[in-house]
């Protein structure tokens, strides 16, 4: 499928390289917003049974744990659709939502969800070659 | 954090054991908590450079080391983005308000998300240390 060797070697360390690479940067971000602005990301979710629920079932002030909301929150806010269909989610306070936050949040996941999906494609693609 | 074998864990004792010094279970366990990722990876280019510093030898610290970094880092990564997706996989089966069913579902979905990425980190990153220790020499 993949003929992994005939590639140049920097090449085939770049491609190993990158999923990590690229998603730092968005783990990077995500340990700034849970240091930095924690507080602001839940406090405005009161009428929300997603958000009470799920990050509330994370709550904690470990940095672990503001990790976990961090990325919970950010997950709620780039795909509400389903969460404002069933009512889950508050319209009202899903759009008072600070909108430097939300852009940081939507950048670091992109930077996350694109390195393991780089992961996922890229090595299972090498596995199926047979690269060992 | 990746899930360890029980090998790891028994590598882990007899090192302790074989050191000489008399710890306690919890001691044991609780270095092992701490300690396992570097660990495992600390004995196996241990047990590969007892006859000397072959080339397996520096081979082996470069996969080692590359497959430690590895599964720390795509194993992070993919923890949050199985954190992130958690609250819409977990409604769309059933778990939209949380609940103690919805932290289950949550948590299985982050364990399992933490190990898959894990174990694929240490294996791709292990090579890319395979790759630079080639280019190298």
């Amino acid at each position: 499928m993949i003929d992994f060797y005939s590639w140049h070697p920097y090449a085939r360390i770049a491609f190993l390289i990158a999923p990590v690479a690229i998603g730092i940067p968005g783990m990077a971000i995500q340990v700034y917003i849970a240091l930095y602005h924690h507080q602001k990301i839940t406090a405005g979710f009161q009428r929300s049974p997603i958000v009470r629920g799920f990050v509330g079932n994370w709550s904690g002030s470990s940095l672990g744990a503001r990790l976990i909301q961090v990325s919970m929150m950010g997950g709620i806010i780039l795909w509400p659709g389903s969460h404002l269909r069933r009512g889950t989610l508050d319209p009202e306070e899903l759009r008072s939502f600070p909108p430097a936050i939300k852009r940081l949040l939507v950048v670091s996941l992109v930077f996350v969800f694109t390195g393991v999906a780089w992961a996922a494609i890229g090595f299972s693609l090498l596995k199926l070659s047979g690269v060992k | 954090m990746n899930l360890v074998s029980l090998n790891d864990a028994l590598m882990l004792c007899h090192t302790y054991r074989g050191e000489g010094q008399n710890r306690t279970i919890s001691e044991v366990r609780r270095l092992y908590r701490h300690r396992v990722g570097g660990t495992a990876s600390a004995l196996k280019v241990q047990e590969v450079c007892r006859g000397g510093e072959t080339e397996a030898c520096k081979k082996a610290r470069f996969t080692e080391t590359a497959s430690f970094f590895g599964g720390i880092g795509l194993g992070g990564l993919g923890t949050a983005a199985t954190t992130a997706s958690a609250p819409y996989l977990c409604g769309a089966i059933g778990f939209a308000s949380a609940g103690a069913g919805g932290f289950v579902c949550s948590l299985v979905l982050i364990g399992i998300g933490s190990y898959i990425s894990g174990k694929g980190g240490e294996w791709g990153v292990e090579m890319a240390g395979e790759e630079i220790y080639r280019v190298l020499q």
